[in-house]
């Protein structure tokens, strides 16, 4: 099959796409593994399809992917809980923390877990994928302000966190 | 549609101090020298890239217009069962009209009869009073009953009976004495 490397697209330059494909793909991959799917890269692979069968433009493509991306792995594994599935087992499912493994050390996943899946699970995207907070509200969904809280509550968490072990002075 | 996001380019400052704060307490390096996901395309990524954009632009060959048709087939017996009730309901307007025309005509025509039928009675019965001699009692004169004279015409018909006063005594007015 010929690639199609010289031709332009409604997303742009073949050679752009390819190298946001590359950045964003091992991403995306990574977050679907978070959420416990079981083929987390058929996920991935649905979302980049997904947003370029769009006619319309989107606003925010990477927002967009995120949100794909988690939307696709929560109605994935549904049927396998029967519909109910807790917010810890989402954002600790099976494979999930070895998704964390290679990318974060011990002591990160430890601050990590102790916060409440919620907490983490926005805490996960700003500092970790780098993305923004109006990013952040259109992939799960909630407003900025909320998203804003749920930040500088974990950064609340943290704190208290690392006051009551002494961590501060480790980081100091 | 561009790949570069402008809410991650427009980040205020404020964003990127608060970003590097989390992850100082993380314990994470405060500014990363490599995104953790940093990947250079290779051919293996760039063929799959190249599949999903075929991929992406033969379902919008195939499944839009076939959804589109479906779409509409699925309305045509909708659209006909709506047209049908449509025609039938005026129909049925147009008949509810007509029979309510039949019968304020019908009633029209019953008032105009009963008008007529009523006429020549209250003519004679206007011009004298009605004098019908009541069947005398026992030692009781004659009366006579009258017919309401110059009485309204729709008020009903008044029997006025004259009555004369007993000249008998009445015994409730008399006293009884008592003989030794």
């Amino acid at each position: 099959m010929e690639p199609l490397k010289t031709q332009t697209t409604p997303f742009g330059d073949s050679h752009e796409f390819h190298d946001i494909f590359a950045s964003l793909y091992p991403r995306l991959v990574s977050y679907a593994r978070r959420y416990g799917a079981t083929y987390p890269e058929d996920i991935a692979q649905e979302a980049f399809v997904i947003l370029m069968q769009r006619d319309s433009p989107v606003e925010h493509p990477t927002a967009y992917l995120y949100g794909t991306v988690r939307t696709l792995s929560l109605t994935e594994r549904r049927p396998l809980k029967n519909q109910s599935i807790s917010l810890e087992a989402v954002v600790e499912p099976g494979k999930g923390p070895d998704a964390d493994e290679d990318l974060l050390s011990q002591e990160v996943r430890e601050r990590m877990k102790a916060l409440s899946p919620t907490f983490r699970e926005t805490l996960w995207l700003f500092v970790v994928e780098d993305l923004s907070i109006r990013q952040i509200s259109e992939i799960l969904d909630i407003p900025e302000a909320t998203v804003k809280t749920r930040i500088h509550r974990a950064k609340a968490h943290l704190r208290n966190q690392l006051n009551s072990s002494g961590g501060l002075h480790v980081l100091a | 549609m561009s790949w570069h996001d402008p809410a991650r380019s427009l980040e205020p400052e404020s964003e990127t101090a608060l970003r590097n704060e989390l992850r100082g307490l993380l314990g994470m390096p405060k500014t990363p020298e490599t995104t953790y996901f940093e990947t250079e395309p290779t051919p293996e990524l760039i063929h799959l890239a190249d599949e999903l954009r075929r991929e992406a632009r033969r379902r919008n060959v195939t499944a839009r217009k076939k959804s589109s048709w479906m779409l509409l087939a699925a309305a045509l017996p909708f659209a006909l069962a709506l047209g049908g009730m449509g025609v039938w309901g005026v129909g049925q307007k147009h008949k509810a009209d007509q029979l309510a025309l039949t019968v304020a005509h019908e009633e029209a025509e019953l008032q105009r009869m009963a008008a007529a039928l009523q006429q020549p009675q209250a003519a004679p019965a206007a011009a004298k009073p009605l004098a019908v001699q009541a069947p005398s009692g026992k030692g009781r004169p004659a009366q006579t009953l009258l017919v309401g004279k110059g009485a309204p015409r729709n008020k009903a018909k008044e029997l006025v009976i004259p009555v004369e006063r007993s000249k008998e005594s009445n015994p409730n007015a008399t006293q009884s004495v008592k003989s030794n």
